[in-house]
């Protein structure tokens, strides 16, 4: 099967994608410790819906980190991936293709992981923007 | 090199990325539209945004249909070990990594330039803040 070799191109590209999932994931957990700061400080407020907002800042902080986490460890394997790609277009060695294809499949795993999590947050993020708005409008009319 | 199957995992994410890869994509194009046709009404900026939210969505939309396809043949692979099936995987997952690339690129460029609009527009609007 070493006619592979002819199919593998754009290992630049993968490289290219695997700094920026390291760059953000390693931007997103610093941001995630911020948001968490910001909301337990804002929790002091009396009103209901700025409580609110202080718990929506803390739960998007804290499902920061792990998808900050995520990332990182998925653009390290695509890293490596793209390196075990060029290294078998250069060797041909069937132990190269074997690391490339452990490192990508691992790649697809983490990155599918930091998506479901994504979405759990912006369906999370969507409802309580919702209740929120629904409370603000409820005690603006004078609600009790 | 027919032990490489058992190298073969996470098609079943793979899949799952391809699929919010295209339904992305449908979304950025559907923005891109809207944008459009809101900007020939309030101005350019709504037209330039419009138009580079559909080359995203377009580039987007192709990552998502490459790595579908990818996850396809590595399944077919898996049970047929046929040379051609991985040949085409290869094939198919370095097309979506050229697709995405570009597509992380223009959003990249997208971010500059939304900070500029968004300082045009606010010189243009002085009583905004007001």
């Amino acid at each position: 099967m070493n006619s592979l070799r002819g199919y593998i191109k754009g290992t630049g590209w993968e490289k290219f994608i695997a700094v920026m999932d390291m760059v953000s994931g390693a931007l997103s957990i610093p941001i995630g410790i911020f948001l968490i700061i910001l909301g337990i400080n804002r929790w002091g407020t009396e009103e209901i819906a700025s409580k609110l907002g202080a718990v929506l800042v803390i739960v998007i902080g804290t499902f920061a980190i792990p998808i900050g986490i995520f990332l990182i460890i998925a653009g390290i394997k695509l890293w490596r991936g793209a390196k075990n790609l060029e290294n078998y277009k250069s060797t041909e060695k069937e132990e190269d293709m074997k690391e490339a294809i452990k490192n990508l499949s691992d790649y697809f795993t983490w990155r599918g992981r930091m998506e479901v999590v994504g979405l759990v947050i912006s369906v999370f993020a969507i409802v309580f923007v919702i209740v929120i708005l629904v409370l603000a409008l409820w005690y603006g009319k004078g609600g009790s | 090199m027919n032990s490489l199957k058992e190298y073969i995992k996470g098609t079943g994410w793979a899949k799952f990325i391809a699929v919010m890869n295209i339904l992305s994509g449908a979304f950025l194009i559907l923005t891109g539209i809207v944008g459009i046709i809101a900007g020939i009404s309030q101005g350019f900026i709504g037209i330039v945004f419009g138009a580079l939210s559909i080359l995203l969505g377009i580039l987007t939309l192709m990552a998502g249909i490459k790595l579908w396809g990818t996850a396809s043949n590595l399944q077919i692979y898996k049970s047929t070990e046929k040379e051609e099936d991985m040949k085409e995987a290869i094939k198919n997952l370095s097309d979506y990594f050229i697709w995405y690339g570009w597509a992380i690129a223009i959003a990249l460029a997208m971010v500059p330039l939304g900070i500029i609009a968004s300082l045009f527009l606010g010189s243009s609007m002085p009583g905004l803040l007001y």
